[in-house]
């Protein structure tokens, strides 16, 4: 020993272990940390850096719908839009401000040496305080714009259920893939255990409620102001609103060419609140299924400017609907320095392309009116002769009328209208709406039996596949099958007429009569395949309008129609039009508007000049003389005394003409429709049925089908159709309808004559 | 020893020799100083940790940068006055330190003590107001334990034995106590390590050691993982594991909103770093626009690594390296069982300290309140590690001395007869 003693060994292999174990830790900390910055730096780096620059969205302007004239039937209007964030909505707002106002109530000094679970306490006790503070704000804000508290709240709960639904999606989302992982890794089920987050649909603003003008969006700033502890969850967004200025309007309606009983020299003034609402449509918030199929954020991250988030607005119906896409636009966007507010990068927005639709809005709404039951037109009237609803009873229906020569829907009118129809269903059980179908826009998805209307275009079709000779004459026997007088009968062939009958009859006199005979003839030379390929034709069971609005209507199925009991039967009155088809008041018009082209269809559009796209017109190949013949048919049938659309019989045996406006010329053709009594169940208006007797005939629509062109032109220019429901005669019901659509159109400037008095108006 | 000049010549002969022999013993344990020693490391890694904070702080909120210069300039003087005196003096008032600490401990809990003196934040009472600053007795007690538990075991040689080791455990187990129900779970958990690491170099048998820690695993897992966490823990504490289960063995974000929000931001900033760093200024606006908590404190690592880098991580780790091996080598080198046991019992308490923050910050622990040593915001914290840092120099300055007896040394090393 020199002094020192020197350190003995297994003191220092001890110290060594612990200077191993020591090297040891930062090893391990440093895979990790190399994990972290070198191996996942890039994604850490994105996420911490999303924070540096704020997106602000900048909105779009949705473009105009115009009219055929330019008018503006719809457009964007400034406004604003009140917006509450989630957590108001939900229940963390509540939780925040109930620990704040504890934290008021203590004093911060008490409040600092409280522990967590005290805290809780004093939260919890606050948190009646709170909830009468929300509800007072959700107060104030309903009282600064005009809205009801009920509905705001209503409006509350639904983002707050459809963001509880979706974080249960997700959430059963996210536990199937952690399970998914969980087990692929070989762990066990029992060890298995998720924790579910916030969502991102929890963290934003939603829009509670819209349409705000200038003043009741100052107003819900000053609230929002107020309080230091609202202004974050309060957001007062730009949001255009959507107005449509030709939605209200009065209309005049000329009197002076309806039936006698309601003649008047003097105009009857209209005031109508929906005009064009079904065609034109509306906005409504996006939903998932929208936000699904054109997301904003697509699924690779990048933003879509046209995409959209939930609660965006969107075409919901109409036009709004169909042309979408060319109106919506794209939103602009903004890049700011989170910290400074300085604007780094900015994409101006890009607005929506304004649409011009074929629609004339003024000759809409006065053919709306003329729909009115105030008016008188569709209305039971003593004259209709109805066996099977009172007089009085208001009748639905529609007409439309198209420019045979583009094919542009000049008009198209409807009643119920949206909103009576949104009312009526309001008083409905499900089958009653099913029955009656009160939201049925019924010019272009009414579903009729077509009646007698499809006897020029039943001669057409055979005419056009040679079974049935230029001149050559049919006799009307009265009843088609010999020796059986009670079955397929002329409608002439009645004890009410001594069972009278046609005679023989040519092409265009059996249309004028609307004999029945003669078109079961041809119907039976046609066949049930041929009937179907013709009625295909003239447009059938196809989409006529843009965006595949409207019914397609059905063509017969010759399948069926062969399993069922009487097949030849089932034939024959498809030409008639009875049967196994149906179709729409726009396919009637369409399909007569190709009758007055000469057998061309160019298709129907709602857009004017159809948006700069050709129509590839389709000829049907018909010989001129059966074109011809139809149309000879149509003339007569106004023209001649003996025609079905002729004249109007009154009760007390007077008549007058149907078609009573000056310098035109009309053709025209009735049709009365047999149909079921499904859309009359619960009608007060139904004529009782005596006890013990079985209810008569069925019930029938009443159509009126025509053509219309200026006397000095000598040919048709607009197709016009008329459906009343439930009307009894085409003739008696529809027929007077079309005569005052035809001074609507002189009064709006497409028929001459308008200054000139009707004539023979008074004539019995 | 005195024990020995008694039975030599009876009272009188005590009387009349106890001045020389006292003297002769002052003289040997006069310090011989030995200005070569590896304790200037710690003092420079020290030193450079409390840079590399002062520049985080400064990362995060300039005003702090110069607040902690100042408490570094205090920090420092305080551990070249620690250097002074001997720390052997330490062997004759350790049990008067401790319990005036203790004291500390047990006054801050008593109820009846005014806010003004013990002010509760966050409904703990760790601070005692002193007037010009706060002082947190948890730290100090760090410090006094491992002089108490050092002074134990160089004096008693039954943790040889396995039950001879219920003593040291005891005295851990006391101040522990006090700290969990400040409460300070964190800090009070420091004291483990320092004490197995001091039984280890002091010769405790390894395998009592190694059944010890396995019963202590065996009881972590019956307390996290199974139900009755739900009797023992506290539902925050729950939470806190589950979270940190989701961060780091599921890898999926479902408590990135909620308690796992702290771990989330601080991994999210320490990866956003990369290698190289973001730099300061980019850092100062990551870290401030990301709102990272207690980003001066607790996740000041975090702040490190995202401003200049993985590579500066790196070097804070190897600088604490450099802190805690040169405290070992003071051990190595110092043959006086005391000091070597006060070095070792520092060493693994920065090394603790150092591993459980910078292990949460980078997600591979859970959670947990506990700063940073050297690098931390804090007046407190930073002179309680400095005044470690000068015990360690102390220790590291004064060279072995002749006659010293060899306790917790070569022989005890043999199984006690």
């Amino acid at each position: 020993m020199d002094g020192h003693v020197a350190p003995p060994n297994r003191y220092l292999v001890r110290l060594a272990l612990l200077a191993v174990l020591m090297l040891c830790v930062p090893v391990v900390l440093a895979a990790r940390l190399v994990d972290l910055t070198i191996d996942r730096g890039d994604e850490m780096l994105a996420r911490a850096r999303s924070v540096l620059t704020a997106e602000e969205f900048l909105p779009t302007r949705r473009g105009s719908i115009l009219d055929r004239d330019g008018r503006i039937l719809a457009r964007d209007e400034p406004g604003w839009a009140v917006a509450l964030h989630y957590d108001l909505i939900g229940d963390r707002w509540l939780d925040r401000r109930a620990r704040s106002l504890a934290k008021e109530g203590l004093g911060a000094d008490v409040w600092e040496t409280l522990s967590a679970g005290d805290r809780r306490s004093a939260a919890a006790a606050a948190r009646i305080d709170a909830a009468a503070e929300r509800a007072g704000l959700l107060r104030a804000i309903a009282e600064a714009t005009a809205t009801d508290l009920a509905d705001l709240q209503a409006r509350i709960a639904d983002r707050r259920a459809f963001v509880a639904r979706l974080r249960d999606h997700v959430h059963h989302a996210q536990r199937d893939l952690a399970l998914d992982r969980h087990l692929d890794e070989g762990r066990r089920l029992k060890d298995f255990s998720f924790a579910a987050g916030p969502i991102r649909e929890e963290q934003r603003p939603y829009v509670v409620i819209d349409d705000l003008d200038d003043e009741a969006a100052l107003l819900v700033r000053r609230i929002a102001d107020a309080n230091p502890a609202w202004s974050e969850m309060i957001r007062v967004p730009d949001a255009r609103r959507r107005t449509y200025p030709w939605r209200e309007q009065q209309v005049e309606v000329d009197r002076s060419v309806f039936p006698r009983a309601i003649r008047s020299d003097t105009p009857a003034y209209v005031a109508l609140e929906h005009v064009a609402d079904h065609l034109l449509g509306g906005m409504r918030p996006a939903q998932q299924p929208d936000v699904e199929a054109r997301p904003f954020r697509r699924g690779d991250g990048e933003t879509d400017l046209r995409g959209y988030r939930d609660g965006d607005r969107t075409g919901g119906r109409g036009i709004e609907r169909i042309f979408e896409r060319e109106l919506r636009g794209a939103r602009g966007w903004v890049r700011r320095d989170a910290a400074t507010g300085g604007e780094i990068e900015r994409v101006e927005h890009a607005p929506g392309r304004d649409v011009r639709v074929s629609l004339d809005i003024e000759l809409q709404a006065r053919l709306e009116a003329l729909l009115r039951p105030e008016v008188g037109l569709a209305v039971v009237q003593p004259w209709h002769e109805n066996p099977f609803l009172r007089t009085g009873r208001p009748l639905d229906g529609a007409i439309v009328v198209l420019d045979v020569e583009t094919g542009e829907v000049l008009a198209s009118a409807s009643r119920p209208t949206f909103f009576e129809g949104i009312e009526r269903a309001r008083e409905m059980d499900d089958a009653e709406a099913w029955a009656k179908g009160p939201l049925v826009e019924r010019a272009i998805s009414g579903f009729y039996d077509p009646g007698s209307i499809v006897k020029p275009l039943t001669l057409v079709a055979a005419a056009t596949e040679g079974l049935v000779a230029p001149g050559e004459e049919i006799e009307c026997t009265g009843h088609f099958y010999e020796g059986a007088p009670n079955s397929a009968r002329c409608w002439i062939f009645r004890p009410r007429w001594d069972f009278q009958t046609h005679g023989d009859l040519g092409p265009s006199e059996a249309i004028a009569r609307s004999c029945n005979i003669y078109f079961y003839e041809l119907a039976e030379r046609l066949g049930l395949e041929r009937i179907e390929r013709w009625y295909g034709r003239f447009g059938v069971g196809r989409e006529l309008l843009e965006g595949g609005i409207g019914h397609r209507g059905a063509t017969p199925d010759p399948a069926r129609i062969r399993a069922s009991g009487s097949p030849a039967y089932g034939t024959i009155i498809l030409g008639i039009g009875q049967g196994g088809v149906g179709w729409t008041p726009l396919h009637a018009a369409a399909a007569y508007a190709t009758l007055a082209r000469g057998g061309v269809d160019v298709g129907t559009t709602l857009l004017a000049g159809r948006g700069g796209r050709r129509p590839e017109p389709v000829d049907l190949g018909p010989p001129a003389w059966a074109v011809d013949a139809a149309l000879e048919g149509l003339r007569r049938s106004v023209s001649e005394r003996y025609g079905t659309s002729h004249h109007l019989r009154h009760p007390d045996g007077t008549i007058e003409p149907l078609f009573t406006c000056p310098s035109v010329v009309v053709w025209g053709k009735t049709g009365t429709a047999q149909t079921s009594w499904g859309g009359l169940v619960n009608d007060p208006w139904v004529v009782p049925t005596p006890e013990g007797e079985a209810r008569p005939a069925p019930p029938t629509h009443a159509w009126f089908t025509g053509l219309v062109g200026p006397e000095d032109v000598g040919r048709p220019k607009y197709a016009i159709a008329v459906l009343l429901e439930y009307g009894g005669s085409g003739g008696r019901a529809a027929g007077p309808v079309a005569n005052a659509v035809i001074r609507a159109l002189q009064h709006a400037g497409y028929l001459p004559g308008a200054d000139l008095p009707p004539t023979d108006g008074g004539a019995s | 020893m005195s024990g020995s000049a008694a039975t030599v010549g009876g009272a009188s002969a005590r009387d009349r020799y106890a001045p020389t022999i006292r003297t002769n013993m002052r003289a040997l344990e006069a310090p011989t100083l030995r200005f070569w020693s590896p304790a200037w490391i710690c003092a420079g890694c020290a030193l450079l940790l409390s840079i590399i904070g002062i520049a985080s702080i400064g990362t995060t909120e300039p005003g702090y940068m110069t607040r902690q210069a100042g408490f570094l300039c205090v920090a420092v003087m305080g551990a070249a006055a620690t250097c002074v005196p001997s720390y052997r003096l330490l062997e004759r008032w350790h049990g008067v330190i401790a319990l005036v600490v203790l004291g500390m401990l047990v006054f801050v809990l008593v109820p009846a003590v005014p806010e003004s003196i013990v002010r509760p934040r966050n409904g703990a009472r760790r601070w005692i107001n002193i007037g010009v600053t706060d002082l947190q007795p948890s730290e100090l007690a760090k410090i006094a334990y491992v002089v108490s538990l050092a002074a134990y075991l160089r004096t008693h040689r039954h943790y040889r034995r396995f039950w001879g080791l219920a003593v040291p455990f005891a005295l851990t187990f006391v101040p522990m106590g006090l700290i969990v129900k400040e409460p300070d779970l964190g800090t009070s958990l420091l004291f483990l390590p320092a004490l197995f690491t001091m039984l280890l170099v002091a010769g405790s048998r390894l395998r009592h050691l190694a059944i010890i820690v396995a019963l202590g695993v065996l009881a972590v897992v019956v307390v996290v993982a199974t139900p009755a966490r739900t009797l023992l823990l506290e539902p925050h504490q729950i939470d806190r594991i589950d979270a940190f289960y989701h961060q780091f063995v599921l890898q999926d974000d479902a408590h990135a909103q909620g308690i796992g929000y702290q771990g989330d931001k601080a991994m999210m900033l320490v990866g956003a770093g990369g290698w190289d760093g973001v730099g300061a200024e980019m850092a100062e606006r990551l870290v401030d626009l990301n709102h990272l908590p207690e980003e001066r404190n607790d996740m000041v690592f975090a702040v490190v690594v995202n401003r200049w880098g993985a590579r500066a991580g790196v070097v804070t780790w190897i600088l604490y390296l450099g802190f805690c091996l040169g405290a070992l080598l003071v051990a190595a080198t110092t043959s006086d069982p005391f000091g070597r046991l006060i070095a070792v019992g520092i060493s693994a308490i920065v090394f603790a300290q150092m591993t459980v923050n910078t292990g949460m910050t980078i997600g591979v622990l859970p959670i947990t309140g506990m700063n940073l040593p050297f690098v931390s915001y804090g007046g407190s914290s930073l002179v309680a590690t400095w005044l470690m840092t000068g015990l360690v120099i102390n220790i590291g300055l004064r060279s072995a001395q002749f006659l010293r007896r060899d306790a917790a040394d070569f022989d005890t090393f043999e199984d006690p007869a």
